[in-house]
């Protein structure tokens, strides 16, 4: 007799299992532990509730400007935390330090790579990958760098994250999100008028490819203009506020 | 015999600087730096000079017996010397005498920046000075002091046999040695010899198989000998001859400014302006190598870039720069347990130095600067500033405002609408798109710059759009045009 109870627990095993088979991770010193975002609403989003070593996530929004790159550095800096570099790669050249100066002294364990162009970009961000002693690469994929960035390629950016160890955060623009991804998560970051009560700017964060798991997940995001920190918007906030009441009423 | 001794003095203070932007650069004192500087120093000094050696902490020591006449005699020298560290920014005094130790003590004692102390004045002049002059050690100086001993004629005075029960033996060697009773030799510096293996090949090869075993041999050559030596490479060159040229062709290039020049454009690394025939290319290590299989990976990494349009006829490899192993302690990021991992992140950088040029390679240095452009500055990471990684005091970084995380190259030209004249901008134009403004915070006035030649009058806003974009736009004050500046992505 199987009740209902052996059948969600057979069917969460064989998710398990897949799920280890679709990830070919090699275990890493640390076994491969998750890694928290720092921003709890976040890790609620994410499959295994954080970041394992060697993941890949893509960040897409629509236009620069949107907050993306700020929830990409805040997690760059939580990740950091535990040890390990940073690499920047911006073939723009236009990542600005003193944004992230609150950072402090992990603002010298930010190592910024400047290609000429999208060959040597996609090199770089390879070889960051493939490094042990680098925790986290962010990398702002630019126009000249998509048109490297094939699916072989982005293969070989997968495999070189699962031999180093080192997590990718690659910020795209949204009109990527139709094309074919070797990334292990896809995010959608889109921003939010400010609310009159809010403090910070409110930024959608939407879970639009999982390997391995279901997507569909949206979270509300705020970021604090003072103090930088990342929290779940709060709904209620909104409600008690008296112009929009009047509004409403 | 007579000695020159020279005591340099590295100007630390180049002007005073009354303007917040251009701070001196303030760096830790490094005895070790210093002695090396030092060392070079006396390297370069032998054309004054055969036998160079060094008193330290400061002082240079020539032999000068049987060079003065080749200088016009030894006060032409000693103004020839002048000017020479002149010329480097270094403030020196030099002093001619019959002993090193009566040199030592004019240099640092003297009355003039120059003195010339002749063999018939010698006692004389020793006689004055004080007995801090003797190079004697500060314990044996104060205890002089207490007694009232102070110049060098109150020390002669005092009975000779009692001096080393009462100060120690030091006392009577360093007033023999000043007065010319003891001999005392000069140690000389000598030129590390450099560190090359070249090769020729018996018919002219275009093959970059070849071309890989024969680098892999040399290579190998000169990472044995500097393990002898207990060092590790910190600059490479290769140099390839091409077939039918002369020997000279292979031209390795050896001052700071052409290699960094070489390092900022690949196309120059590989083929030399100055000898078009002849590729050759530098490689620079951010810690001291010794590792053959990381060299090898380095100089492959090159050479696939080189297009050889002739066949090569010779390999050359050398060892530019050199340095201990010791250099190893200081670390790329400090506090990290994994030492492997370390190894493998300072192999990245030289990896990634290497190919892309190292001012492409590079970490943020914040300044105090309220001028955005300022604000931050790159620094290479295989920079000159290498040995001294972490010595470096970094200035306080004034608390700003919220900045953007992309910010233009150079402030891009935007129509704006204002509802009033010099107010908030209401909407903007940028990227073919009309944005209308839904928020905004400012004005942030920026006012500075006048020290640069060029007053920066800003009004900066931070807006944010209907659909939650936010923009760093400024309004120039007095010209009433806006820029956009940065993105707060």
């Amino acid at each position: 007799m199987s009740g209902p109870t052996n059948h969600s627990s057979a069917i969460q095993q064989l998710t398990q299992q897949l799920r280890r088979y679709e990830r070919t991770l090699q275990p890493t010193a640390d076994g491969n532990r998750v890694l928290s975002t720092g921003i709890a609403a976040l890790d609620g989003l994410l499959p295994d509730g954080g970041i394992s070593r060697g993941m890949l996530l893509e960040w897409l929004s629509e236009k620069t400007g949107g907050g993306a790159g700020t929830l990409a550095f805040t997690v760059a800096a939580q990740l950091m935390r535990a040890d390990g570099a940073c690499v920047v790669i911006d073939p723009t050249a236009s990542f600005y330090p003193p944004a992230i100066g609150k950072l402090g002294d992990h603002l010298q364990r930010i190592i910024v790579v400047h290609p000429a162009n999208g060959g040597d970009a996609l090199w770089a961000l390879e070889q960051s990958l493939r490094c042990r002693g680098v925790a986290v690469v962010v990398c702002r994929l630019g126009q000249a760098f998509e048109r490297q960035l094939h699916n072989h390629a982005y293969r070989r950016l997968q495999l070189a994250a699962e031999t180093g160890g080192a997590i990718g955060l690659l910020l795209r623009p949204a009109r990527y999100r139709v094309h074919p991804t070797w990334a292990d998560v896809r995010l959608l970051v889109e921003p939010l008028p400010t609310a009159n009560s809010s403090t910070g700017r409110q930024l959608q964060v939407e879970l639009i490819h999982c390997r391995g798991r279901n997507c569909g997940g949206i979270v509300k995001l705020e970021i604090d203009d003072e103090t930088g920190d990342v929290r779940l918007a709060s709904e209620l906030a909104a409600a008690t506020n008296p112009a929009r009441r009047a509004a409403g009423a | 015999m007579p000695l020159a001794e020279a005591k340099g003095l590295l100007e630390t203070v180049s002007r005073s600087q009354s303007i917040p932007a251009t701070h001196p650069r303030l760096v830790c004192h490094q005895p070790a730096d210093d002695m090396q500087a030092l060392r070079e120093l006396a390297v370069r000094c032998q054309r004054f000079s055969p036998v160079v050696g060094i008193e330290e902490p400061d002082s240079l020591l020539f032999d000068l017996t049987g060079c003065a006449h080749l200088f016009g005699g030894e006060r032409m020298l000693s103004r020839q010397v002048q000017r020479s560290f002149g010329r480097r920014g270094f403030f020196i005094r030099t002093a001619i005498a019959d002993t090193m130790g009566a040199a030592w003590a004019v240099a640092h004692f003297g009355r003039h920046q120059t003195e010339i102390v002749s063999a018939s004045q010698h006692e004389s002049v020793l006689r004055l000075l004080p007995v801090g002059a003797l190079r004697l050690a500060g314990t044996v100086i104060e205890t002089l002091a207490a007694l009232d001993v102070r110049r060098i004629e109150q020390l002669l005075a005092l009975p000779r046999a009692s001096l080393p029960s009462r100060f120690g033996p030091e006392v009577i060697l360093r007033l023999d040695q000043a007065l010319g009773d003891v001999s005392e030799l000069i140690t000389p510096i000598r030129p590390p010899e450099p560190v090359v293996a070249g090769r020729e090949f018996e018919h002219p090869t275009g093959d970059h198989r070849t071309l890989e075993v024969a680098l892999q041999q040399l290579v190998e050559q000169i990472v044995s000998s500097l393990v002898q030596r207990q060092q590790g490479v910190q600059r490479l060159d290769v140099g390839l001859k091409i077939a039918g040229e002369k020997r000279e062709n292979f031209g390795l290039q050896i001052s700071n400014c052409g290699v960094s020049a070489k390092s900022d454009s690949r196309k120059s690394a590989i083929r030399d302006p100055q000898s078009t025939i002849c590729p050759r290319f530098t490689i620079n290590f951010l810690r001291p190598c010794q590792s053959l299989s990381h060299v090898m990976e380095l100089v492959l990494t090159q050479l696939e870039r080189v297009v050889l349009t002739e066949k090569v006829a010779g390999l050359q490899v050398q060892a530019v720069a050199t340095a201990l192993l010791e250099s190893r302690q200081t670390q790329l990021f400090a506090a990290d347990d994994d030492p492997a991992a370390q190894r493998e992140l300072e192999q990245l950088a030289d990896r990634m130095s290497n190919r892309l040029g190292k001012q492409r390679v590079v970490r943020s240095q914040l300044r105090p600067d309220p001028q955005p452009e300022f604000a931050n500055r790159w620094e290479p990471l295989l920079g000159e500033n290498e040995r001294g990684n972490g010595g470096s005091v970094s200035l306080p970084v004034l608390p700003c405002s919220a900045r953007p995380l992309c910010l233009q190259k150079e402030p891009q030209a935007v129509e704006v609408t204002s509802l009033a004249p010099a107010g908030p901008p209401s909407r903007f134009h940028w990227k073919q798109t009309l944005y209308a403004v839904a928020r905004y915070w400012g004005p942030e006035r920026i006012e500075t710059g006048w020290y640069r030649g060029r007053h920066v009058r800003r009004d900066y806003y931070q807006v944010e759009t209907e659909c939650g974009l936010r923009f760093w736009l400024f309004w120039r004050i007095g010209r009433a045009d806006w820029f956009l500046h940065g993105e707060f992505d």
